[in-house]
């Protein structure tokens, strides 16, 4: 049991350590995030309720 | 001493590498130009930066602020010290309120969950940062606040961070808030409320000053109201510190499954802790936490479930419309929502096995949890926090109206610009800042397309004068306003702005200046001036009494101690 816990508790740490790093790298490694500017648009938008 | 450093190094250690990480490329040279983050090489200590401009002073105290601290560190430093310095002081403000006894992965805990956050990403991305100089504040009121009841003297910490709480209205409110719910009681509550009455007496008095257009656009609460983020609603992602109204500026990742993850993992942990927090915890700082979420979660709420109701009062009561960015009052709840999370970290972690390797996994896991759930607002959220180097013909135009009698008109009259030199992304029109002369632009504010209206009654002086038929007309109708100079930015979208008769300073593809011949130059009321001296030196008076105290003390000390050859 005392094993099975101790494992359970390296794997929980260790899935969110990996999933934090995995996430960081895939969110700096994917297309550039755009401007939401449409830049033919007579004047620019604060924001969107969209 | 090497004991107290050896317990705080690994706290601020790790707030400064969050920081680093949340900001990254925000860092290299130039500036950060995003929605309201306007910061300018060497921003002056204006009639607008005062509060005595023609426009409701939405930039007060912080305009004033800067143009007096950039007179000693340049705009571009200052601007990476501040955003640095406010997320990494809040984390280590965080790790104090669970007490400097806590454990080490608790106080780390509590840096990443309010470093790591929805309310970061998405106040970085509206450029809203004197709200977040006031959220790194905010622990520190708190834990200022718990030093007062507890040795029954004013720290003078507080006399400090009230009025760096206090550089925006939103701002203000939130540190008013935290100062009275944590220092209210046995004698202090007078004490507490002067001070906060100084802290915020710039853009209370600049409000009542402009109390004639200080009402807002009714249709403005319905869209700045707190909002759902993608499937989660808006009174969930609350929770979590999430729920702007900006579409635009909502995380990716909290749109989707890692928003619903995010819900569950901290509420889940915050239920866990709060029995534990419940029993470790004084009543009297259970009380105080539990104002500031109360407040802070009602007021979004309120946005959410009634904006025709803030909307009404917006139109019909002064400065109402402070509150109708229902997500900007969740800073307030970021203090309990930290230290429930913690605690429920602790609950569990004694429930964990003891061998070390499995407690150093889940410690690590802990603490890097806030990251899993939230990975886009690591290097810039994404790199959407760019620098960028402003157009020569900028610094140009600056030096050509420095002598000019008469304020500066910023065409076109569209509030927003969102240049290719700033990698197109949306910023307040920076011209009237960069050129350091008093402005008027227009304050319409766009969202999906529909105008909310704006509150400086000259712009719309300055738009009937521009409708004048002859160029002559134009230039004669706004020298009647005040108007000395028009600065056009010919990059801007839309249609040209029509011509000023007047004589041209720069003709740039990026910058045109027209000095205009006659100026009925703009006189502020001495009533305005007093007003407002009186409410910047309430505002300064704190600081001061701080610094002299400190240094009384400082010498009575030093007079205490034995002569060194004794």
């Amino acid at each position: 049991m005392k094993i099975l816990t101790t494992f359970a508790a390296m794997v929980v740490g260790g899935a969110i350590a990996a999933g934090s790093l995995y996430g960081l790298i895939s969110s700096q490694t994917a297309a550039p995030d755009k401007s939401p500017v449409n830049v033919n648009a007579p004047q620019f938008d604060y924001g969107s309720n969209n | 001493m090497r004991r107290a450093v050896r317990r705080e190094a690994p706290v601020v250690v790790w707030a400064l590498a969050l920081a680093l990480l949340v900001l990254g490329p925000a860092l290299g040279p130039g500036f950060v130009l995003i929605r309201d983050m306007v910061w300018v090489p060497d921003l002056a200590l204006t009639g607008n930066a005062l509060g005595v401009g023609s426009g409701l002073p939405r930039a007060v105290p912080s305009d004033a602020v800067v143009a007096v601290v950039d007179a000693a560190v340049p705009g571009m430093v200052l601007q990476k010290l501040v955003l640095g310095l406010a997320l990494a002081g809040g984390g280590v403000g965080a790790a104090r309120l669970l007490g400097r006894d806590s454990p080490l992965v608790l106080r780390l805990v509590a840096v990443t969950a309010y470093q790591w956050n929805a309310l970061v990403a998405e106040r970085l991305l509206m450029g809203a940062w004197p709200v977040l100089v006031g959220y790194a504040v905010l622990p520190w009121l708190l834990v200022a606040a718990r030093s007062w009841r507890e040795r029954g003297r004013l720290p003078l910490s507080l006399l400090v961070l009230v009025p760096l709480g206090c550089l925006s209205a939103s701002a203000g409110l939130a540190t008013a808030v935290a100062v009275m719910a944590g220092s209210a009681g046995r004698g202090r509550t007078a004490r507490a409320g002067l001070l906060v009455a100084a802290g915020n007496a710039p853009w209370v008095v600049a409000g009542l000053l402009h109390a004639g257009s200080a009402t807002s656009d009714s249709a403005a609460a319905e869209v700045f109201a707190l909002r759902g983020e993608g499937s989660v609603p808006g009174p969930l992602a609350a929770l979590t510190l999430g729920g702007i109204w900006n579409t635009d500026v909502q995380p990716a990742a909290r749109t989707g499954a890692l928003g619903w993850l995010a819900l569950v993992v901290f509420v889940g942990l915050a239920v866990v802790g709060v029995r534990s927090w419940w029993r470790r915890t004084p009543a009297r700082e259970r009380t105080t936490l539990l104002v500031c979420w109360a407040v802070g979660w009602g007021t979004a709420m309120l946005t959410w479930l009634a904006p025709g109701l803030v909307g009404w009062a917006s139109e019909h009561i002064p400065g109402v419309g402070v509150v109708r960015d229902g997500a900007r009052a969740l800073v307030l709840c970021a203090p309990l929502l930290v230290v429930l999370v913690a605690e429920g970290v602790r609950v569990l972690a004694a429930k964990a096995p003891t061998e070390p390797v499995a407690r150093g996994a889940l410690a690590v896991g802990a603490v890097l949890l806030p990251i899993a759930v939230l990975p886009g607002l690591a290097l810039g959220i994404g790199h959407r926090l760019e620098p960028a180097h402003y157009p020569a013909a900028y610094e140009r135009g600056r030096d050509l109206v420095a002598d000019l009698p008469g304020d500066l008109l910023v065409l076109p009259l569209s509030s927003y610009r969102a240049p290719a030199w700033n990698h197109r992304r949306p910023v307040l029109d920076p011209i009237g800042r960069y050129l350091r002369r008093d402005y008027v632009a227009s304050d319409v504010l766009l969202v999906d397309g529909r105008p909310l209206s704006g509150e400086d009654p000259r712009v719309g002086a300055a738009a009937r004068a521009l409708a004048e038929p002859t160029p002559a007309e134009r230039a004669e109708a706004l020298g009647r306003i005040g108007i000395g100079a028009v600065a056009v930015d010919p990059t801007a979208p839309g249609d040209r702005p029509p011509e000023v008769a007047g004589r041209t300073l720069l003709d740039d593809a990026d910058l045109r200046v027209v000095a205009l011949a006659d100026v009925d130059e703009r006189e502020v009321q001495s009533g305005w001036q007093v007003a407002m001296a009186a409410a910047w030196l309430a505002f300064v008076a704190p600081v001061a009494v701080a610094v002299a105290l400190a240094v009384r003390r400082r010498r009575r000390a030093e007079g205490a101690q034995p002569f060194p050859l004794e």
